[in-house]
């Protein structure tokens, strides 16, 4: 299969620039992890005897090649901080994190397909200005404030779901809504669309013309044309995802790794924020690896030479 | 034909399985939540605790509420401020460099190891360590030696006197002499009312009375600490229920707060006093004049500033640091707000028309420090002074520009977290501190540097008061930094808590007297 290994070694060669980038743009970023840890106190002796520690003091090639050296190797390295192995850190985030993508990711998948087949079936209909227009209003609410509201609304007042934290199913609920409810007015606006934009087409007149009805015609005929730019645009959604949940959830207070990525920025605990990006990174580009493998079995007439 | 069309359906419906089922497995791994029982108490901050060790962190999470819930320091303070017995039941300075403590008998750590001389001098010798990471260091740099008498009796010595050690102790915690930095610092095993239950980093601690205590024992079976960074949402479990007592409570919602019948705001003076730090000499005109100084301390109105920004939640300040602190001087004259005096006081430097300069700030923190430097910032502008704003993204970009003085003016603060003037004076004011960059260049009057190794190198407490006051006089009458104002720390807490009473310092959450009602 010379196309999945070609594809493979694209993505790690991606991943050694990806780990490059981070590594510079950290250290690059102003702010000494030392004085940060130490804060405002303490003898000059302190302060050097901890950045040796932290092997800061060292040349920034000396420490590059170990970073890469601990790469190829499978170590993220130590936290500048407790000096515990950053794995350690990080595996406890990522259940967190995925478990929101994918509740999520699900959720819209359910909702939006239907409901964009709803409104391509009979276009101009009562049901399609509706849904367009509810669709399009809520696909301009920025979720970190309809996160507030539904706290307000479904935390404090009905007290159905807790504000925070992570636990049973529950607790996925207003999360998921938050990031979802945005982009599912994309998902339905990206269905409809394309249906609507085939329904004119040959094929979908000789499927008519066959006798089968409308439902099949749509659900069918039509929507496996979109199927593919779909599948495409929920796999980068995917990615964003599972790094772009930040601001959810701090507002939720998500034990993911999000909130873990930012911390270690503030911090500057260096090896943690090159292995939190590091991680998000390989989650991206696996899931779009997974997108390409897809299209083969969506339309039989794409093969990989 | 067909049947490959079959085996694709095959092929899809297993992928859909297979999705179902990775999408099952998280929420059978995620444990149920927080069991909430009658006498557990639910407590939110809005820093994480990045480590269980702690010996090694002064974050508030850390050295604030896992030492004070799991960890005895020796000496502790009361509510008031005072001395208390903790581990140690009585001392005595034999001389000048020597403290001599009894320890406490019959206390045994969580693990059945039992608290004697040996936990005090490996604790000491473990922080004293240059191979130790600790941001703790500083409480004791002063050290020398642990020596132990008997298993129940140490002197401590210095290599010089070290007035602010009584203070340092009660930021202490004693780790037993098994120690094991693998197991211990994510699952600590300390002497303190409550012990160890669970940990997920950024989710919870919980910890449950501790039996075997040797005080009185806790008012709560339970604690279960939640770490909240964002303000709204941490409020919002107060006012659901879920929260018994937010630490943190941003301005604007006490007033919502006061409107919900289940909760009261508590709140005490903070360490922390919000200051102008000045950027010097070097940095003409706001440096090198006393004139412009006192004229730009004249212009700022400080009881509007705490009217319409802070909304009541701070106070005048009283003194170049919080009134809780040590010898904290009671009656300077109070600031006064005086546009007319400013102008003419800057006319007279020669600066009829005013002139411009930068004022920065560090973003993330409460929104009232970006309020107050806007509102500043036009208080400046109607003597003519014309404050361009800048913002640093965080400390870590903001400590550079402190440390190398490239600012005229910088709104900040200094939390006195040990309640001991030494914490703040010598790292500001002494040439020998960490920061030396940090410390303003004109201040070094000769008196300036000797009050401060007075109260450093003293063990009197008297000679330490006195010379903390003389410094307040000075620092007072010569501005370096500008007091602006002195806040409150705000808690919210559920009428279900009752005894909890806020501490000053931030690095004390008394939970023991706390109790559950209905």
């Amino acid at each position: 299969m010379p196309f999945i290994l070609n594809r493979f070694l694209q993505m790690l060669v991606t991943l050694l620039i990806m780990a490059t980038m981070v590594f510079l743009a950290i250290r690059l970023t102003p702010g000494d992890p030392a004085q940060i840890f130490l804060g405002d106190v303490g003898s000059p002796h302190q302060y050097q005897s901890l950045r040796e520690l932290m092997g800061l003091d060292r040349p920034l090639y000396v420490q590059y090649a170990e970073f890469l050296q601990g790469l190829f190797t499978a170590d993220l390295g130590e936290s500048l901080f407790d000096g515990r192995p950053v794995m350690d850190r990080i595996s406890r985030r990522i259940l967190p994190t995925v478990t929101l993508a994918l509740t999520t990711m699900v959720g819209v998948v359910l909702l939006g397909v239907p409901l964009g087949l709803l409104s391509a079936a009979v276009p101009g209909s009562f049901l399609d200005t509706v849904i367009r227009m509810v669709t399009y209003s809520v696909q301009a609410v920025a979720n970190f404030w309809l996160a507030i509201l539904l706290i307000m609304f479904f935390s404090i007042r009905l007290r159905w779901f807790p504000a925070f934290g992570a636990g049973g199913p529950s607790h996925l609920i207003l999360p998921a809504v938050s990031l979802g409810i945005p982009f599912l007015a994309r998902v339905v606006r990206f269905v409809r669309g394309g249906i609507v934009e085939v329904l004119d087409s040959d094929f979908v007149r000789t499927a008519r013309s066959k006798g089968l009805s409308e439902v099949v015609v749509v659900t069918k005929h039509a929507f496996r044309v979109t199927l593919i730019p779909l599948i495409t645009d929920l796999g980068l959604r995917l990615g964003w995802l599972l790094g772009g949940t930040v601001i959810i959830e701090t507002v939720f207070a998500w034990p993911g790794l999000g909130s873990l990525t930012v911390e270690a920025v503030r911090t500057r605990d260096y090896p943690l924020v090159e292995g939190s990006v590091l991680i998000l990174s390989a989650f991206f580009l696996v899931t779009n690896f997974f997108i390409d493998l897809s299209y083969g079995l969506l339309d039989p007439r794409i093969r990989y030479g | 034909m067909r049947n490959q069309t079959g085996c694709a359906h095959c092929s899809r419906l297993l992928a859909c399985a297979t999705l179902v089922v990775a999408l099952l497995v998280p929420f059978l791994l995620i444990s149920t939540g927080m069991s909430q029982g009658s006498g557990t108490l639910v407590v939110a901050h809005h820093e994480g605790f990045a480590t269980l060790d702690v010996t090694s962190s002064t974050r508030r999470s850390t050295l604030g509420i896992a030492r004070v819930l799991l960890f005895d320091p020796l000496i502790m303070r009361g509510s008031d401020g005072s001395f208390q017995p903790g581990l140690a039941t009585a001392w005595r300075q034999i001389d000048d460099l020597t403290l001599e403590l009894d320890l406490r008998q019959g206390v045994a750590f969580h693990d059945g190891t039992p608290f004697t001389a040996e936990s005090v001098k490996f604790t000491i010798e473990k922080l004293l360590d240059p191979n130790q990471r600790t941001a703790q260091g500083f409480l004791w740099e002063g050290i020398t030696e642990v020596q132990i008498i008997d298993d129940f009796q140490v002197r401590i010595v210095t290599a010089r006197p070290f007035g602010p050690l009584m203070a340092h102790l009660t930021l202490g915690a004693m780790l037993p002499p098994n120690f094991d930095p693998e197991v211990n610092t994510t699952q600590p095993n300390g002497t303190g009312p409550f012990r160890f239950v669970s940990w997920s980093p950024g989710e919870e601690l919980v910890v449950e009375a501790n039996p075997d205590f040797w005080g009185d024992a806790p008012g709560v079976e339970r604690v279960v600490f939640r770490p909240i960074i964002e303000d709204a949402t941490r409020i919002a479990g107060v006012l659901s229920g879920d929260i018994h007592i937010a630490f943190g409570v941003p301005v604007q919602l006490v007033s919502v707060l006061n409107a919900t019948p289940d909760v009261d705001i508590a709140r005490v003076p903070s360490p922390i006093t919000q200051h102008i730090s000045l950027g010097g000499d070097a940095r003409p005109p706001v440096g090198g004049d006393p004139r412009v100084l006192q004229a730009i301390d004249l212009a700022i109105d400080r009881e509007a500033l705490i009217r319409d920004i802070f909304q009541g939640q701070a106070e005048m300040p009283s003194s170049i640091y919080s009134p809780n602190v040590f010898a904290a001087h009671p009656n300077l004259p109070a600031k006064v707000y005086d546009p007319d005096q400013a102008r003419f006081l800057l006319a007279e430097a020669g600066y009829p028309d005013g002139f411009e300069a930068e004022i920065w700030y560090t973003a993330g923190g409460e929104l009232q420090i970006a309020d107050a430097v806007v509102a500043i910032t036009q208080q400046l502008a109607d003597v003519g002074i014309k404050l361009n704003i800048r913002v640093a993204a965080d400390w870590g970009v903001g400590g550079p520009i402190i440390n190398g003085r490239n600012f005229d003016m910088y709104y900040n603060g200094w939390a006195t977290y040990t309640l001991d003037p030494d914490f703040y004076v010598w790292a500001n004011f002494h040439p020998n501190a960490r920061n030396r960059e940090a410390t303003d260049t004109y201040e070094f009057g000769p008196e300036v540097v000797s009050l401060v190794e007075k109260g450093r190198f003293s063990t009197d407490p008297q000679d330490r008061i006195d010379a903390y006051q003389r410094l307040q006089e000075i620092l007072w009458e010569n501005p370096t930094r500008l007091p602006v104002v002195q806040p409150f720390d705000l808690y919210a807490v559920h009428s279900d808590v009752q005894g909890f009473t806020p501490r000053s310092s931030q690095m004390w959450w008394d939970l023991r007297q706390a109790t559950l009602g209905n």
